[in-house]
């Protein structure tokens, strides 16, 4: 990981004098006992002060652009909210963003794979072989051959095979994988009888289908192709290996294989859980207080109503003023952010200048 | 560097009750500390359930009463001991006081248990709140003593709550056993500490030992998503240092991956004398102190005096670690 020096801008003077001013407010509030305002969580130079050491860590280089001016973005983000206290709610939430680095995506691809499938394999192994528990060691002599018997497919092209295979050590990889997990689903333009028997030919050898992703927010894309590969092929066993996936996604991929691939064994071998608490509306989240989920929740549906009403994946006649399906995240990729996470923070529909603007994968 | 000694991969991890019922251990010799932490008993209720076992338990003190929570802490503890007694019924137990600035005498208590019960196949060494300047000297003593198996068993908590882990700190010290085999003591000193959440350690630590390169390690993936920026933010001032190349993760919950990753990071170091403090999650910290122990390093550490009784609450689930030397495997 590498620290990137801030810019010498104002706009950092300018953010440091605005907080300062509303710290102030906050303790003559307090003193005087009056305010009617919602109560937003004081300790605003706290809250820049952490937004700046994430800003020097981790937000440059923000989707591949290295000369990024962040208190700059972060001042314009923060001038198109209509009140001051709209503004104090925005430095919160942008306070409160978990962001992940590209490095730590690659560690996350070897915890699915080093941490997780690895010992998968070898409990295979050692089953077949009808070895000991844990005689791992003795196992490893026919991993290879193990290996061979899994077919290892990105679920979209941003699990990034490539990566996967050389942070994992992968050698003749090109035996191993293929494309997408498309040519599964969709094998020709009409999902022909032949093109399915065809494909099942040609992988009749592999017992295991490993799936591999860098982001699971619902299990939708997931979960939508899972039954008709249960329905047209003969794997055994799927093993679902997203970098990172959320507490939601992961139950309803499980509940979804129960009801409608129950004929597969399906596995999640996740790289890092976004737990329930990371949603920030849902009552076991400590991410803001009761008062201030409700005054975000206003907030957000109404600039959802100004600015992105008509995005494709959050607007009519889906509306998700909090994130796609829901998802109600402060959750942002140094090479993207989720379309689960608050639509205020990365939707750069009509105008709205976002602070981590997302590059929509999808025509 | 690589030797025969370290401990064999693909390292066994696996929760501690299913680990004991696959690998039908039925007897063993438990080697815990005993603190004011819920968790402090979580490996036990795993272990009372076997029919044969013995139950040593190291009581921790501090040299001083005069210090933020002694009461409290103190309290939780003698709860946690009478918890312990009543759960250790049907098996001998052991509890020895163990001074946390002078363990030998307990440590030598232990060794000396251990060396009258040979024919115990199973070491069950349970470091879930073992404070470090036990941790690593008694680890090195049992890693280098026996050829039993050593199963480390850390317990993690319901819930950590937002309070601080201590409140005050010590003075650097070398932790004992862990001085170094340095050839050249002029040579430049590179330190690889794994960080956590309070800067005080680590802080005091660079400021003592002057050294030449910093190589930090971030638990990752930790306790919660936000583990990494919380400790970013915690360290910045110690990060910004020009000493500080370059910052690099390992799983908080695998000691193996931390092993790994230090081993490779000290191949960038050739010709420094490196340092290790373990600051951050205490299965990093397993993972340090058997580098230490291969490669014969100095550990340095500051002692917090004294520490949150609020840190942690509850006890959610145990994890084992098989811990097995290459080249017992090999033979």
């Amino acid at each position: 990981m590498t620290k990137h020096r801030l810019p010498e801008k104002p706009f950092m003077d300018d953010l440091i004098q605005l907080v300062g001013r509303w710290d102030f407010e906050l303790l003559s509030e307090k003193s005087s006992s009056k305010s009617g305002n919602v109560p937003i969580g004081g300790h605003f130079r706290e809250q820049l002060d952490f937004i700046e050491t994430l800003a020097r860590f981790k937000y440059v280089p923000y989707l591949n652009d290295e000369l990024q001016d962040f208190p700059a973005k972060l001042w314009s983000w923060l001038e198109q909210f209509e009140t001051g206290e709209e503004k104090k709610l925005a430095i919160r939430v942008a306070s409160s963003i978990t962001a992940f680095t590209e490095e730590q995506i690659r560690y996350l691809q070897e915890v699915c794979y080093k941490e997780k499938l690895v010992y998968r394999l070898l409990e295979r192994i050692i089953a077949r072989q009808k070895l000991p528990p844990y005689s791992y060691d003795r196992a490893l002599g026919g991993f290879d051959e193990e290996l061979q018997r899994c077919l290892v497919v990105p679920l979209t092209d941003s699990a990034r095979y490539n990566q996967f295979v050389h942070v994992n050590d992968l050698e003749n990889h090109s035996k191993l994988g293929l494309g997408t997990l498309d040519v599964f689903v969709h094998p020709d333009i009409r999902n022909t009888p032949q093109a399915v028997e065809k494909l099942r030919d040609r992988y009749k050898d592999k017992e295991v289908l490993v799936v591999i992703e860098d982001f699971c927010g619902s299990g939708r894309t997931f979960t939508s192709d899972l039954a008709r590969l249960a329905e047209l092929y003969d794997f055994e066993t799927v093993y679902f290996c997203p970098y990172i996936i959320t507490q939601r996604a992961e139950s309803a991929i499980y509940r979804f294989a129960r009801r409608y691939a129950s004929r597969v064994s399906v596995e999640i071998l996740f790289g890092l859980k976004l737990s329930e608490r990371m949603r920030v509306f849902s009552p076991v989240s400590s991410l803001f207080s009761y008062e201030e989920k409700k005054a975000l929740m206003t907030l957000c549906i109404k600039y959802h109503q100004q600015y992105f009403r008509s995005n494709r994946f959050i607007g009519t006649p889906r509306s998700y003023p909090f994130g796609y399906r829901d998802g109600q995240l402060l959750v942002v990729f140094q090479s993207n952010c989720p379309n689960h996470t608050l639509p205020i923070v990365w939707a750069h529909d009509n105008g709205w200048e976002p602070l981590f603007r997302r590059v929509q994968r999808y025509a | 560097m690589d030797t025969d000694v370290g401990p064999h991969t693909p390292y066994i991890v696996d929760n501690l009750t299913a680990l004991i019922r696959k690998a039908r251990i039925a007897s063993c010799i438990y080697v815990g500390s005993l603190g004011f932490e819920d968790r402090t008993l979580g490996a036990l209720q795993s272990i009372v359930e076997l029919n044969k076992c013995q139950v040593i338990f190291l009581i921790p003190h501090g040299d001083s009463a005069d210090t933020r929570g002694h009461r409290e802490r103190t309290e939780r503890q003698l709860l946690n001991r009478h918890r312990v007694s009543a759960m250790v019924q049907h098996h001998p137990l052991f509890l020895f006081d163990c001074i946390l600035t002078d363990p030998r005498d307990a440590i030598d208590r232990v060794v000396s248990i251990l060396e009258q019960n040979p024919q115990v196949s199973y070491l069950i060494f349970d470091f879930s709140t073992m404070p470090t300047g036990i941790l690593f000297p008694l680890f090195r003593q049992i890693w280098e003593k026996f050829s039993r198996n050593i199963i480390a068993a850390y317990s993690l908590p319901s819930e950590y709550t937002s309070e601080p882990l201590f409140f005050e700190v010590g003075e650097p010290f070398i932790v004992s056993g862990f001085q170094g085999n340095y050839g050249r003591s002029d040579q430049s000193s590179a330190w690889i500490p794994v960080l956590g959440f309070q800067s005080e350690t680590a802080v005091s630590i660079m400021k003592w030992g002057r050294y030449a390169k910093v190589l930090p390690i971030i638990a990752f993936p930790g306790y919660r998503a936000w583990y990494v920026d919380r400790v970013l933010h915690a360290n910045k001032e110690l990060l910004e240092h020009p000493e500080v190349e370059r910052i690099s993760y390992a799983s908080a919950n695998n000691p193996g991956r931390t092993f790994t990753l230090v081993k490779k990071i000290m191949k960038l170091l050739p010709g420094y004398n490196v340092e290790l403090s373990p600051l951050g999650p205490k299965p990093q910290s397993l993972g340090m102190c058997l580098v230490a122990i291969e490669c014969n390093l100095r550990v340095v550490y500051a002692q917090p005096w004294a520490y949150n009784p609020n840190y942690s609450m509850g006890y959610r689930e145990t994890y084992g670690y098989w811990l097995r030397k290459v080249k017992e495997v090999a033979s």
